[in-house]
């Protein structure tokens, strides 16, 4: 009687731990992706709508909304949705997002970040978790 | 039953002024806008979505102690099961006086 160790499954596990790390930030782009699209898509729908006056809007706020690199954090590895600087004129994008996300007295607010997290959050694991098991399935 | 028409109901009852959108009215010292944030499905059998989540995000404006108004809302809130997804003390105007704090809520109805 011959004893056949499981060696292909060995090799697989042993391949996984060593691209675990490319994996994981090959899924965490992929499913920023999806969140970037949706916040881009709301950002573009209150942009310059129902302003008082004429909108002054040049698309600069809209250009400047991106994904950031994997960092690595307290908890593992993120990406994250927003908004590089500088904004022409010494305002910062950030704080017009922020202008545009919750409004303030007299002007109201135009929420298009938090919409999007909500309605992306689904096809953001969708994405991340087809592609973490398409990279499994390719070791 | 959704979530604008109970919080606008809660609010009344708390005898804080509110609008949704935008406060038109000349503003009181204290007031909360409403806002809506979006309407998920949840939870689908036989093909069909069982639960409608309904997000609104509350704005407080207060030109005075906003921990008074802030503390009222969330008891009220929790105690009429919304769920606070997000709760976060956003400035202090200094050309209007206001303080603005915002509490994201949501809530489960199930659908009819």
């Amino acid at each position: 009687m011959t004893l056949k160790l499981p060696d292909d499954l060995a090799d697989r596990l042993s391949a996984l731990q060593k691209s675990s790390g490319a994996l994981v930030e090959k899924a965490l782009e992929a499913g920023g992706e999806v969140v970037l699209q949706q916040a881009q898509r709301n950002l573009n729908s209150v942009v310059g709508k129902g302003t008082k006056y004429a909108s002054r809007a040049t698309g600069e706020l809209e250009r400047s909304l991106g994904l950031s690199p994997v960092k690595e954090n307290s908890t593992g590895r993120d990406i994250k949705v927003g908004f590089s600087e500088p904004h022409f004129g010494g305002v910062s994008n950030a704080m017009l997002a922020a202008l545009l996300e919750y409004g303030k007295h007299g002007q109201a607010a135009k929420p298009f970040m938090t919409p999007a997290k909500r309605s992306a959050q689904k096809p953001c694991m969708e994405t991340m978790r087809k592609v973490f098991e398409e990279g499994v399935d390719d070791l | 039953m959704n979530a604008l028409s109970e919080l606008g109901k809660l609010l009344t009852v708390a005898k804080i002024p509110w609008q949704t959108g935008a406060y038109t009215d000349p503003a009181p010292d204290s007031y909360v806008v409403l806002v809506p944030l979006g309407d998920t499905f949840d939870i689908m059998a036989d093909n069909r979505p069982q639960f409608d989540v309904q997000a609104v995000r509350l704005s407080v404006f207060s030109k005075g102690n906003y921990n008074l108004i802030k503390n009222q809302l969330i008891r009220t809130l929790l105690d009429a099961d919304f769920f606070l997804s997000d709760r976060r003390y956003l400035d202090y105007d200094n050309e209007t006086g206001y303080h603005q704090y915002v509490l994201d809520v949501e809530k489960h109805y199930e659908m009819e």
